[in-house]
């Protein structure tokens, strides 16, 4: 009977392991809007894609996922990124459902949420949040240069 | 600025991973002295701070030599000293469970949602204890 019931446990910690692994650092689809005065811009703020990364103090992997961000934003041109403290702004925590820090949404030039992930999302999926196919209302970097 | 007691995450995972190992093995074998002696030492952590816990101080040990490349990945102490405090108080109920009502039931079934517990903390990185830490401060921030 414990064999079985030890069976049972090893089972279920597998599962939400294996559940967890493909969650954690994922990027996926998500609805929603952002709102300019949370984020401190002004109705006449430039109309660029927006990545906001939800940071909190103590937090290990939010400074160097900022870098990256910061990086990709730089080489891309015409993405911000916007950092906010979750400890900080527990109202924008709420309205975003930001439950752990890293979390980063990525929204289009019109404030629709994109995408959001929850953790450390490699650059792979970054730029293809950003660039791929599956980004809708923004060019591809490479289809804009042809037609200019 | 508040200065903030920091953890290694890496050491935390490595001692959940082990409390919940012996947990579990104390429950095959049906030992269920290391019921007490597991709630002890998590008590020590949540009582001192979880770098006091005896897991803690075996992770420093490896740490210093055969984990010597191991980037260190620090977070917040208070968390985890909560999930700590939640594990002990499951161990000690376990204990009374096990001791003065003489239920294995009870007393199996409290170690053994700790030992899951640990076990994900160990495996996914997810502390469940520390979530409802930061559950309550959130609430506790919201009706300030």
């Amino acid at each position: 009977m414990r064999l079985v019931i030890i069976v049972a446990l090893l089972a279920v910690i597998g599962a939400a392991s294996v559940w967890w692994r493909r969650r954690d650092g994922h990027l996926h689809e998500a609805s929603g809007s952002l709102r300019p005065q949370d984020l401190g811009l002004s109705r006449r703020s430039q109309e660029v894609a927006t990545i906001v990364e939800f940071t909190g103090a103590g937090c290990g992997p939010c400074g160097p996922l900022r870098e990256r961000l910061d990086a990709l934003a730089n080489e891309i041109g015409d993405v911000r990124v916007i950092a906010i403290d979750a400890g900080e702004r527990l109202d924008l925590a709420d309205r975003y459902d930001v439950r752990r820090v890293p979390t980063i949404l990525i929204a289009d030039e019109r404030l629709r949420i994109r995408w959001r992930a929850s953790g450390v999302p490699n650059d792979r999926e970054l730029r293809e949040a950003l660039l791929g196919p599956a980004w809708a209302g923004r060019p591809h970097p490479d289809t804009a240069d042809e037609r200019s | 600025m508040e200065n903030t007691v920091m953890v290694d995450r890496n050491g935390m995972r490595f001692g959940a991973g082990l409390s919940a190992a012996v947990l579990v093995i104390a429950f095959a074998i049906d030992l269920d002295i290391i019921v007490p002696i597991v709630a002890l030492a998590l008590g020590l952590g949540a009582a001192f701070g979880p770098s006091w816990s005896p897991m803690s101080l075996l992770f420093k040990g490896l740490r210093a030599s055969v984990l010597r490349g191991m980037r260190p990945d620090p977070e917040p102490a208070t968390p985890p000293r909560f999930a700590q405090f939640v594990g002990t108080m499951f161990l000690l109920a376990a204990t009374l469970g096990l001791y003065v009502y003489e239920s294995e039931a009870v007393g199996w079934g409290l170690a053994l949602i700790v030992a899951v517990l640990q076990a994900l903390l160990a495996t996914t990185g997810i502390c469940v204890g520390c979530e409802v830490y930061l559950l309550m401060k959130r609430l506790q921030a919201k009706g300030t």
